[in-house]
Parts: structure tokens; sequence; C-alpha cells
């Protein structure tokens, strides 16, 4: 049994939406202050985002295990060199001032925080959402006026409030523990923390109000008058707080139905039958075809975790031992316990015993828990 | 392992600050350097809790100190801190296993004053020996993660892993019955037992404190009473030391198995509730005086963990200066490392000890059937004859024996009795 702290895990998806929720709006704000007036335009970004987040996290058991690990770090690779590229031609169309290309970018950017926010839902990192949240906010700084100031004030709390979070959740989910700690304070330390970094920002641009990029000032640029901005960022802040509280719902209503506080079981322990005393009654009894009952179970063991591991992308490579491949696996001990009794059982004279069989069982169930969070 | 991740959150905000200092420089933006600003307000601040959350916690471990091979461990550290510290990791290094280091959380808060308790169950894997447990590595971080602290207690516990042992099957029809529950220890003829057989008259010799005085008022004469002859059965195992029988590597080793042999006589021996006393020569003299009990068995298989073949004493001579702490009508075990024995000087020992009722039975470990570690092994046909000779020798003489062998099982072997 192994109690997962859901709160907890919710939390950080939410954080995650609302930060970048918070970089598309300001983006939006800096660069396209003219459409954001209409609060049907203002509606895409949090049903998209939301949407990425919760489609990732609902579909994450199904696909965790399609994907090898090592295809899965070509793709990455590639994904990360086209990345890279497209923030270096935006980089450079922003900084010789050409405010079309800028425009063009931030829409692909826009996008693709919608494609991070759904790989963070399938459990694949959050470095990425943070980075492109990041890199819209640059955007949004070089765009200078509200909508720079409200996108950096809320990257740098929800980043602070998110890191906090995280930290509490991964804690929590790495190892066992008797009883969770409540969720409440752990979220209040990193709201509190949020809200120093939210004051000290907003304190900030109201003394030193965000001034444009001069290039991109010279270009065509369209400003809010001052008595529809206010309007417009109460429009955003209640569409902001109502798209959270329906991401938490549909989270905690949909995906995450578990309550934090059940026992969530994650291997089933089905107690082993012995094998009855052989029947001497003269008839026909079936022997048994081997004399090391133990040792079969063990190897049996082996395989059907190797097999597991292999769904989850953990594949022994044919050029690898199984000493090799228990290198590649954590926690370190177990799989090197589990691969030498599997040596011993396969391999060895010896009948292994029924306390080497747990050992295997409880190596074998450390690796599984292990890899299962992260697959 | 755990702060892979958080170095990465870490690594991404010292970047992103440089980025953001450089294009409020570059650019004259001054946006960009209030960001990089409240993000290095985040750090100094973090570093500065991760630092602090460590004050004050100490620990300590509460541990039986022995265990056989394989068995399971459990471990219980006590941790203790002053500031309500969150989110402690507690790494233990339990050296019996080979997964060394065993990682906890305690999510706190830890109250001030009160005592937090954290369990790990571990299985001695590695060979027996003496091996250490901790120091105890307390982990912390920010609240953040972004920063952690470490501090080692010097929390370390000695913890002796003994050998994985046998029932001897053989030990039984020396005299002494391998049981668990009380045995006999006692016969139906007058002796010193504390077992009452029954009253007699008094003779001359008889102590005073047995004289039975009801049956003494009504027969008018002195009667006594009479006890059955205790039973309890004596142990010797003679260990041979000597370094010159050193062969084999690892488990595959004559130390494994003479160690591992005496062991298990010792704990078949002590089982039957028998009083034990080991003796050889090492480098130093190897006693175990004679006992019995759990406490017995403890005290003997410590010593035989530390015991090692360094010895330049050749068997016959140990044995020769055992004989005199041997007790008539007890029962000498004696294991060699070799069998090259000096057949001559044996056969006067066997019957030195016949002499005086003492049963003598050998466990004889064939030093080359293992591969040699040091000058080169005598032909396999001489061993074979050797060994032929000694059996006949010894079983002509009434000595159960039992040769074991590198390819031995010693369960199977220990546990067949002393036929082959």
């Amino acid at each position: 049994m192994r109690r997962q702290p859901n709160d907890l895990l919710r939390a950080r998806l939410l954080a995650l939406f609302l930060l970048s929720l918070g970089a598309v709006y300001g983006s939006i704000l800096a660069w396209k202050s003219e459409r954001a007036t209409s609060l049907l335009f203002l509606l895409w970004p949090p049903l998209l985002l939301g949407a990425a987040a919760l489609g990732g996290a609902s579909i994450h058991e199904r696909l965790a295990g399609l994907v090898d690990a090592h295809v899965r770090g070509r793709v990455r690779s590639a994904a990360g060199i086209v990345y890279g590229a497209i923030l270096l031609l935006l980089g450079l169309g922003l900084l010789v001032g050409h405010r079309a290309a800028g425009e063009r970018g931030l829409v692909i950017l826009q996008g693709l925080q919608a494609v991070f926010l759904l790989l963070a839902g399938f459990g694949r990192g959050y470095l990425g959402t943070l980075v492109n949240a990041f890199a819209l906010t640059v955007a949004s700084i070089l765009a200078g006026g509200t909508g720079a100031a409200v996108s950096a004030t809320l990257l740098g709390g929800l980043l602070a409030f998110f890191l906090v979070v995280d930290h509490a959740a991964r804690k929590l989910t790495e190892y066992p523990v008797e009883s969770l700690p409540p969720a409440g304070p752990i979220l209040a330390r990193g709201a509190l923390q949020a809200l120093a970094i939210f004051a000290v920002l907003a304190g900030w641009f109201v003394v030193f109000p965000a001034a444009p990029y001069a290039r991109l000032a010279r270009a065509a640029s369209v400003t809010i008058p001052p008595d529809k901005l206010a309007g417009l960022l109460g429009n955003l802040l209640f569409l902001a707080v109502g798209s959270a509280i329906a991401f938490y719902l549909a989270l905690r209503l949909g995906g995450g139905s578990a309550e934090s506080s059940e026992d969530v079981k994650l291997v089933a322990h089905v107690p082993a039958r012995r094998r009855s005393q052989p029947v001497t009654d003269g008839s026909f009894v079936e022997r048994t075809p081997t004399e090391k009952p133990w040792s079969v179970r063990i190897v049996k063991l082996y395989c059907r975790t190797t097999e597991q591991l292999a769904r989850w992308g953990r594949r022994r490579r044919s050029f690898q031992t199984p000493r090799e491949y228990a290198g590649t696996l954590a926690p370190a001990g177990a799989a090197l316990e589990l691969t030498e009794l599997f040596s011993r059982a396969r391999y060895g004279r010896e009948e292994l015993s029924e306390s080497d069989f747990e050992r295997a069982s409880q190596a074998s169930r450390e690796i599984l828990d292990h890899h299962r969070r992260r697959s | 392992m755990e702060p892979s991740r958080s170095t990465l959150y870490r690594t991404f905000l010292l970047c992103v600050i440089v980025v953001l200092a450089l294009l409020g420089v570059a650019l004259r933006l001054p946006a960009f350097l209030a960001l990089a600003v409240a993000w290095i307000g985040l750090l100094a601040v973090s570093w500065i809790l991760a630092q602090r959350s460590l004050l004050g916690i100490t620990a300590r471990r509460e541990l039986y100190p022995s265990a056989f091979e394989g068995d399971e461990v459990p471990v219980e550290i006590a941790v203790r801190g002053e500031r309500g510290a969150r989110m402690i990791e507690v790494v233990d290094e339990f050296g019996p296993s080979i997964t060394v280091e065993q990682r906890m959380l305690e999510p706190g808060p830890l109250e001030p004053g009160l005592e937090r308790r954290l369990k790990y169950v571990s299985y001695c894997s590695r060979q027996w020996g003496t091996h250490h447990v901790g120091p105890i590595r307390i982990v912390s971080s920010d609240p953040a993660g972004l920063f952690h602290a470490a501090t080692s207690l010097p929390v370390v516990d000695e913890f002796a892993v003994f050998p994985q042992v046998y029932d001897v099957a053989g030990l039984s029809e020396l005299g002494a019955r391998s049981t668990l529950i009380p045995h006999e220890s006692s016969a139906g003829r007058s002796g010193q037992s504390l077992i009452p057989m029954g009253v007699r008259e008094y003779r001359a010799g008889d102590d005073l404190r047995r004289v039975h005085w009801p049956a003494t008022a009504r027969r008018g004469a002195l009667m006594v009473k009479e006890v059955e002859v205790d039973l309890a059965p004596y142990f010797t195992v003679i260990l041979d030391l000597d370094r010159r029988h050193r062969a084999g590597m690892g488990r595959k080793s004559t130390l494994e198995y003479v160690l591992r042999t005496a062991a298990s006589l010792i704990w078949s021996a002590t089982r039957s509730g028998g009083f034990v006393q080991v003796a050889g020569m090492g480098v130093a003299p190897f006693h175990v005086p004679p006992g019995r009990g759990e406490n017995h068995l403890t005290f003997a298989l410590y010593e035989l963990i530390r015991a090692n073949l360094d010895g330049t004493t050749p068997l016959e001579e140990v044995v020769l200066q055992t004989l005199p702490q041997v007790p008539p009508s007890s029962t000498v075990v004696i294991v060699s490392g070799t069998l090259f024995l000096d057949l001559a000087a044996s056969g006067g020992l066997i019957e030195a000890f016949r002499s005086r009722g003492v049963r003598v039975a050998m466990l004889l470990v064939n030093n080359f059937s293992f591969p040699a570690i040091s000058g080169w092994p005598p032909p396999r046909a001489e061993i074979v004859e050797k060994g032929r000779e000694l059996m006949f020798f010894l079983r002509s003489r009434g000595v159960p024996v039992r040769i074991l062998e590198e390819s031995d099982d010693l369960a199977a072997a220990l546990g067949g009795g002393w036929s082959p």
C-alpha cells in the first residue's frame, strides 16, 4: 500500500496551467491588445490549455509504455533542436524590430505552450512548459506596457508556487510514508512565497512602468486606452479564476477521482499456495518437472519484471548482460540483488530458498514501484 | 537520486537570471532586471532556508546487533528536531546488505522535543563477518527544493552477521539430540542430576544434605534421596586454523567450509542442550569456554566470525594442547582443513581420548579440492588414495568421519550424517 499525494499532484498541474495561462494572456495583452477587448477572444487560451493538460493527464497511463526510452530520448533531442531554432529565429526577428515576424512567432509559441502542457500532463517533465512560458514572457516584456508587467509578475510568482508544490509532491510520491502530511500548509507556504514575489514585482512595475524595446516601439503598435484597461484586466482575472476552478474540478472529478487520504494499492499481494502433499494411493502422480521450485520461481519473477520494464520503455538491449542491464535500473541495490538472485537461480547448482524468493520479490517490487512513477 | 530535478530547476533559474540580466543591460529594459532580481532573491532565501533546516536535528538507531546470513533485520531510527523541520530525508547505511543505502522521508513537521520513528527492513545479503551500520545522513532542502544541505551524524554501530548454519545430523548419533524442546538430560541411574529417582538407605560418604527426613522418621534409619544421572551432553569442537590449509576464494574456500562447519556444529550442539567449548590456534589462541544456551551460542558465533586461517600450529598439536580441557565421557568433534594428517600422531590422540571414554568424530575439509592459492596441489590420485587411507584408519578406530569437498553442498553434506 502506498499513499499518493493527490492534492499536491493536482495543485502542481494547476500551477502549471495558471503559469501557462498567465504567459499566454500576457503575450496577448502585450502584442494584440486591440483584440483582447473581446471576451470571446480571451476564451480560447484557458480552453486550449485546459484541454491539453487534462487530455495529457487522462491518457497518460495508456500511452506511457508505447515508446521505448531510447526512442524517446532521440525524439526529445530532435524536438529540442527544432524548438531552439524557432526561439533563435523569433529572438532575431524581435531584436531587429520586425514586429510582424514577432507576432507570427508568438502564435507558434502560444501553440507550443499547449503542446508542452500536454506533455506535462503525460508526466514527461515540466521544464519545457517553464522554458516556453519564459520565452513568451520575454517577448511580452520586449513589447512593454501592461502586458509586460502582468506577464513578468505572474511568471515570477507562479514559478515560485510551482517549485514548492512540485518539490513536496515529488518527495511524497518517491518515498513511502506512513501518513501523508496535510496539503494545506504546504500550499500555503508556496502561496506565501509566490505572493511575496508578486508584491515585489507589482510594486516595481507600479513605480517603473515597463517600457517597450525601442526598435519595436517604433513599429506600429496599438495601445489600450487607460479607461478600458481596468475592465480588460478584470475580465482576464475573472477568466483566469473561473478557468482555474473549472480545471481543478475537472481534475478532481475526472482523472483523479481517488481521495488523497485513500490508500492506492500499487501491488496486489496474493498469498502463495503451497503444493499439496503427493497422493500415495497407488494412482498416477505427475512428478514435478524440476527439483528446484524456488529457483524456477525466481527466474520467472525476473522474466516478468523485465517484461514489465520493457513495456515501460526500459528494455534490455541485446548487447547487455543481466548485470549491465541492472546497472541501468534504479534503485541500484534492488536491481543488483534481483539480478544476483536470478543468476544464482538460473545458472547456479544450489537450490534457493523461500527467503531468497521473498528477497527477489521485494527487490522486484522496489524496481517496479520506482519505474512506475517515472514511466 | 533525488536532487536531479531540483538541480535542473536551479540550473534553469540561474540560466534565465543570466539571460534576463544580459537582456536588461543590453536593451536597457529595467523590467528584465526586476524579474532577475526577484528570482535572485528567491534563490538567496532558498539557500538560507536550506541551511537553517538542519539545525538541531539529532537521530539514534535501534537495532539488534546480530543476525544470520539471509535474515531480515528491522531497523528503527528515532529522529528529533528543534525547529519543526519538514521533508527531511534520513539516509542510513546498512553494511550487511547489498542495498547499502536506505532512504526514508520524514514529512514532518518535527515538533520540537518530540521524537519521530522511521523504520526500514533490510536483508543480510552480504557474507558473514562484522559490518558497520551508519553513519546516519540527514538531507534537507528549502521548501522549493532548490538547495540541499546534508549533515552526517556519527551514529555508527557494529553489526555481526553469523554464517548460515545447518543441522548436523551426525551429532545426535554421538549422544546429543537435535531438538529445541527441553531434552531428556538424565538417565534412570543414580547420579548427580536434579531429578529425584527414589530413596535408599544411607551409606558412608553420602552427602548429609540429601537425607530424606520424612522417610528417615518412618523407617527409623537414615534414608537419602537418590537422583538420576545427568546426561547433558558436553561437546568440544577443535578447529584447524593452520594457514597452510588455505585454499579457494570467497564462499568456496577452506576458511568458509571450516568456519561454517564449526558454526553448524556449535548451533546443533547448543540446540541439543549440550555444553559446548571451542578451541583452535590461529595467530592467537582461539578459545570459547564451555557454556550452554542462546547467549553462549551468540558469544561463540561472535568469536567464530573473527577467526581466520592464520595459524602455524599443526592440528595434532592443537588437539594435544586441548586434551586436558576435555572432560571424560564427553564428545570431541575435530574440524580439519586438510586430509593430510599425521596418522601416527592422530592415532595416539584418538587412543588417549578413548581411554577417557571420550567419543571422537572428525570432519575433514579437503583443501586440495579447492583452487590452490599457493603452491601446487599433489596429483589427484595421491589425494584420493590419502582420503581412502584416512577413512580406513579412522573408521577402523571407531571414529565417525566425513570428508567435505569443494563440490559438496554443506547443507546436504552436514545433514547427511557420517556416511560419505
